[in-house]
């Protein structure tokens, strides 16, 4: 009879186990297929190009402002708005940056230049854009040797708790390097409100 | 009944001990595998800073640079007359600090003439290469601009706010400013720059205003916080009014962005010791090897 007691006590505590491993949520999530809204998308519109010319006049070209473009919407997308949808990390987005910089963006910079899919999003997922103001400096002899792309996006996204919003400043340098536009450099401010954001007791500005 | 019991539990109770215990190890395997397969980790991190910073750019230098920066006397808009201010600017990165060293127009370089003359005969690599071995640095790069240049420059910028540290009211620079804080706009600047006869030291004195007034032109560049975007406005503003030789934009950038961390404050503006000469030429004066010796070294003087 003990060993019945026994037996069915510790199959209880398996199945608890497995119960509590496996539970949704408590506000329902129990899986990416079951989340609420994962529409959320940007496309990046182009506000304008000034150009700063250090020589006669010349304007960026449509194939630079169009590479340029491309790369920062593939920043936003991979790098701040995918890892937010699907919880993991940005995937390697190292093709998109020039080499000087490589160690910065795989350092402490990380974590701001990146989301991480942390905190788990729960419910909507909204991000959100303003149009990119881009500037050129073109040389003595028109042609155009640096560009930096601004703009600010922000998100909203359900987390346990609540809404986490975040908001980024932006501002990324590019310079042609074997014809291609690569990021040189880059600005960028950070700032979190709502759910699941640490109340700090110092200044976590680097 | 009671050792049937016992017999019951010595055949069963090791192997059903062993089940229970794969049953709670393929347990704990499904529900890892489950988890990993929702891209979840066991210690999530459930809270986020509220704020960060980054900012990066590649290339940036992290040793001393040393540069030139003259003002010529031409008045033609495309042309390079006498090199009558001169100053040689060291920048060190990781002291975020500055020097600029103020050379006098009418010093005599070598026991040869005004080395301002070099400029005008010879040409801004010639006399880059006069200015550095005085000085006994290298030079990087060097820029030079005129009357025109500077005034539209400034005037582009949008003026410089600056405040006068005393009267300054000549005729032939028109200069008519009184102490206090005033804003320059491109001739007003330009006067500044040249007036000498309501100076006290005289040229010595206007060399060391021009010196002043770059450190306040850094002041009021950090103080709009012109951003990335806005350095490449300032650039290709410079690149229209500044002859240059030696530097690609690209350089110029980097050091621009450097500067934007150097607090006016770390600055120091040292005109050269010089002495008497034949007619209107000012010799080095004693104690100019030890200033070299000081600047040369990091580009920060601590003993002067």
């Amino acid at each position: 009879m003990q060993l019945v007691v026994v037996a069915v006590s510790a199959g209880l505590l398996v199945a608890a186990a497995l119960v509590f491993l496996l539970r949704p949520s408590d506000d329902g999530d129990s899986g990416p297929t079951s989340r609420k809204s994962v529409s959320g998308s940007v496309q990046l519109t182009l506000g304008g190009i000034q150009n700063a010319n250090a020589g006669a006049p010349a304007q960026l070209g449509d194939d630079a402002a169009t590479q340029i473009m491309t790369a920062l919407g593939e920043y936003v997308d991979q790098g701040l708005i995918t890892p937010v949808k699907t919880g993991t990390p940005a995937k390697d987005l190292s093709g998109l940056f020039d080499a000087g910089t490589q160690v910065a963006i795989k350092g402490p910079d990380k974590e701001v230049l990146f989301e991480n899919g942390q905190p788990e999003r729960t419910g909507d997922f909204k991000p959100a854009a303003e149009p990119v103001i881009i500037v050129a400096l073109s040389n003595d002899n028109g042609e155009f040797v640096l560009a930096t792309a601004g703009f600010n996006y922000t998100a909203e996204v359900g987390v346990k708790g609540g809404t986490l919003k975040t908001a980024r400043n932006i501002a990324v340098t590019f310079a042609p390097e074997n014809g291609q536009w690569k990021i040189t450099g880059y600005d960028m401010s950070l700032t979190r409100e709502g759910a699941e954001v640490d109340v700090p007791t110092a200044s976590a500005q680097r | 009944m009671r050792r049937s019991r016992t017999v019951l539990l010595t055949l069963i109770g090791p192997p059903l001990c062993g089940v229970l215990l794969a049953c709670l190890v393929a347990a704990a395997w499904v529900a890892i595998g489950l988890l990993a397969a929702k891209g979840e980790t066991w210690f999530r991190i459930v809270k986020v800073p509220p704020t960060g910073q980054a900012s990066f750019l590649s290339g940036q230098p992290d040793q001393v640079q040393f540069f030139l920066a003259v003002g010529n006397d031409s008045r033609d808009p495309d042309g390079v007359g006498l090199g009558d201010a001169i100053h040689v600017i060291g920048v060190n990165p990781g002291a975020r600090a500055a020097t600029i060293i103020d050379i006098p127009r009418d010093t005599s370089v070598g026991g040869g003439g005004k080395v301002n003359s070099v400029l005008a005969n010879q040409g801004l690599g010639a006399f880059t290469q006069t200015i550095g071995s005085f000085v006994g640095v290298p030079l990087k790069f060097a820029m030079t601009t005129n009357f025109n240049g500077f005034e539209r420059m400034v005037d582009e910028f949008g003026g410089i706010d600056i405040v006068i540290q005393e009267p300054m009211h000549d005729q032939n620079s028109g200069a008519d400013f009184d102490p206090g804080p005033q804003k320059l706009n491109g001739p007003g600047a330009l006067a500044f720059s040249r007036d000498r006869y309501s100076l006290s030291g005289g040229d010595i004195s206007r060399t060391v205003n021009q010196g002043y007034l770059m450190i306040t032109a850094l002041q009021n560049i950090q103080q709009r916080n012109p951003g990335a975007g806005g350095m490449l406005n300032l650039l290709g503003l410079m690149g229209r009014h500044v002859q240059m030789e030696n530097v690609s934009y690209g350089e110029l950038y980097r050091l621009g962005r450097l500067a934007l961390t150097v607090d006016p404050a770390n600055v120091k503006n040292v005109v050269i010791p010089t002495g008497g000469g034949s007619g209107t030429n000012l010799a080095p004066g004693p104690g100019i090897d030890a200033l070299f010796a000081d600047f040369r070294d990091d580009g920060v003087l601590q003993s002067h």
